[in-house]
């Protein structure tokens, strides 16, 4: 009598394991549905970004005297991105996501930027994955150093077919890895270095002096300069950067703002 | 009945022939059934811990929301890209990875700026300027009728002339990739300090009662204020990565007109003036006040150098090094165009990535950064 029972439950066991992961697997992992979930990502990402345009549109890129403009190309931020690599990131679990490559797609008002690298364990149990991160730039800063900066949001994460794991154990093995790579998406965002971009904003003008000793004399002059983004826009497959620049008083070297001398849009 | 007791009581039960292969089937069983069901909590304990946040929509909810956001994503892009076809922005702009635009208002308000600065407090200032004037004085003198009643030299110099000189607003024109500029200038005023040095010869029938003389004497003014206009252009150039503004006034000068106070001048004049009866009337036919406001009348050139209008950068700037997470990039800058348009000055660069230099750099923090609005 149990010589039969015990195989009829290890049947039971195993297909409803077997259900249990191929119904975590088309859920979850089905690559058609998490592409088709991506785009609408995408597509959403895209109209608030072209609702963003509309008064652009209506009103022009610059909105006062004072704004300028700053394009640069998807390029040249990909290289950038691509020189800044790799770049190994710890995410929780004992993994490790190592950085290699990118892509970018500046349009729709969306700065769209994909990564690819490996996912890693090192540990027990060991298992590697082809993994890319879909997301886009945002967050735009002058940092200390008066360069234009941005940093990377990421949407979405997709773990390829792992290694160092029995090919019965591939979907449920992405599943997992792709819930892990998910979960790390907040650890990764918050070390995956900043883009660089290579334009400086200063925060000063300086006249210099002329003329200590000629005909004309004239004291060396400063003016403190705001330098912000107003707006960051993509299209074109370039980046759109509005800066605002704000003039103070010019002040002569070593003495207090001269009255009524400053500027104001 | 005992058969059955002998066999309960009496004897040792015959082991089956299969017992250790059912056993060894047994743990087997158990292996395969508590490997997968291990597997499987493990792995739905780690699914759940895994779960990723928020609600999952149906695929056909998916499907229906891609349909209507490509609709409005299509419609919005229409209007958008009319827009910017419509943009003179953005036409003539040239290609480059990296390109500064500068609209002309931001141009125009940016040179008022310059402009505001160059001439913020300047002093246009002349030190030891000669001038020298020298004649003959004839005079009626009664029944002897015209003679020349001596000759007089005068040196006339202007120790310090200093004069205050502003700008007012400038026009700019846009295009032909230049900016032109017209630019008025003020002197506003001044104060002159100079030493007049004059020496007569009497002449004639004057010389025994006049004799000669010389005096010196100091003369305090002021700077009339006057108008100018200075026509130049702005060239706008791609020094190291930045666009530079040279100011081009190729002629320019002011005119200083010192105004001799009528005191100081008067000084002068009573001196001659203790010169009595024929000595008074034939210093007096010298009126050496007049001839000194008509020296210093016509003014004194001031030629506003080249150098004066100094160039600007602008605080713009294509970065010729990039920071790495460790480390910077090298970048090597290479300018690919400069256009002024009717509404944008332009300012293109192709970027290519040089040499990576390793340093402790580390990946930016956030903190060190200042958000943009």
């Amino acid at each position: 009598m149990s010589s039969t029972r015990a195989p009829r439950a290890s049947l039971v066991v195993l297909w409803s394991l077997a259900a249990v992961v191929s119904l975590g697997g088309c859920s979850e992992v089905d690559p058609a549905l998490r592409a088709r979930r991506a785009e609408r990502d995408q597509l959403r990402r895209e109209v608030v970004g072209f609702r963003g345009l509309e008064p652009v549109a209506s009103s022009g890129l610059m909105l006062s005297d004072r704004e300028v403009v700053v394009s640069v190309s998807d390029t040249l931020i990909r290289a950038l991105l691509d020189a800044s690599f790799p770049v190994t990131v710890p995410i929780p679990g004992g993994f490790t996501v190592t950085l290699e490559s990118a892509t970018v797609a500046f349009g729709g008002n969306v700065a769209r930027v994909d990564l690819s690298g490996q996912l890693r364990r090192a540990s027990f149990p060991r298992v590697a994955a082809a993994v890319s991160l879909r997301g886009a730039l945002d967050a735009f800063e002058v940092d200390s150093a008066r360069v234009l900066g941005a940093r990377m949001t990421i949407d979405d994460a997709m773990v390829g077919t792992p290694s160092g794991v029995p090919r019965v154990l591939d979907q449920p093995a992405i599943l997992l890895l792709q819930r892990v790579v998910e979960r790390g998406i907040p650890a990764l965002v918050a070390v995956i270095p900043a883009i660089a971009i290579p334009v400086r904003v200063d925060r000063e003008m300086v006249l210099p002096a002329f003329g200590e000793r000629a005909a004309l004399q004239v004291a060396e002059v400063r003016a403190p300069l705001t330098v912000t983004a107003a707006r960051v826009i993509a299209f074109q497959n370039r980046l759109w950067f509005i800066l605002r620049v704000e003039r103070g008083a010019f002040v002569v070297a070593g003495s207090a703002p001269a009255a009524g001398s400053g500027s104001s849009p | 009945m005992s058969g059955t007791d002998h066999a309960v009581t009496g004897r040792e039960p015959r082991a089956s022939p299969r017992t250790p292969l059912r056993r060894a089937l047994r743990s087997l069983l158990a292996v395969i059934i508590a490997v997968p069901v291990f597997a499987a909590t493990a792995f739905v304990v780690l699914a759940i811990r895994f779960r990723p946040p928020g609600p999952h929509m149906s695929p056909a909810a998916v499907e229906r929301e891609i349909a209507r956001l490509t609709r409005e994503r299509d419609s919005l892009r229409t209007i958008v890209w009319a827009a910017a076809d419509r943009s003179e922005l953005l036409a003539r702009r040239p290609s480059g990875d990296v390109v500064i635009g500068l609209p002309t208002p931001f141009v125009n308000a940016l040179v008022q700026d310059i402009v505001t600065g160059w001439f913020h407090d300047v002093e246009v200032r002349l030190h030891d300027v000669h001038v020298h004037k020298a004649g003959v004085v004839r005079a009626k003198m009664g029944i002897f009728g015209r003679h020349e009643v001596g000759n007089y030299d005068m040196d006339l110099t202007l120790d310090d002339v200093r004069g205050r000189m502003t700008a007012g607003e400038p026009v700019l024109t846009f295009g032909g990739d230049r900016i032109g500029v017209v630019l008025p200038v003020r002197v506003t005023g001044g104060t002159v300090k100079a030493t007049i040095a004059i020496a007569w010869e009497s002449m004639g029938l004057a010389a025994p009662v006049c004799g000669d003389f010389a005096a010196t004497r100091e003369v305090t003014g002021t700077v009339r204020p006057a108008d100018h206009t200075a026509h130049g252009r702005i060239v706008l150039s791609a020094r190291d990565g930045a666009i530079v503004a040279d100011p081009d006034f190729p002629a320019l000068a002011v005119r200083l007109f010192p105004d001799p106070a009528a005191a100081s001048v008067a000084v002068l004049d009573s001196l001659l003036d203790k010169k009595g009866g024929l000595c008074g009337i034939a210093v007096g036919k010298a009126k050496t006040g007049d001839k000194i406001l008509a020296l210093v009348g016509r003014g004194f050139n001031v030629r506003i150098p080249q150098k004066f209008f100094r160039p600007v950068t602008l605080p713009i700037a294509i970065e010729r090094s990039a920071a790495l997470p460790a480390g910077h990039l090298a970048l090597e800058v290479r300018p690919s165009g400069l256009a002024v348009t009717p509404a944008t000055v332009w300012l293109a660069a192709d970027v290519s990535i040089g040499s990576r230099t390793s340093g402790a750099t580390g990946p930016r923090s956030p903190r060190n950064s200042r958000p943009i609005p």
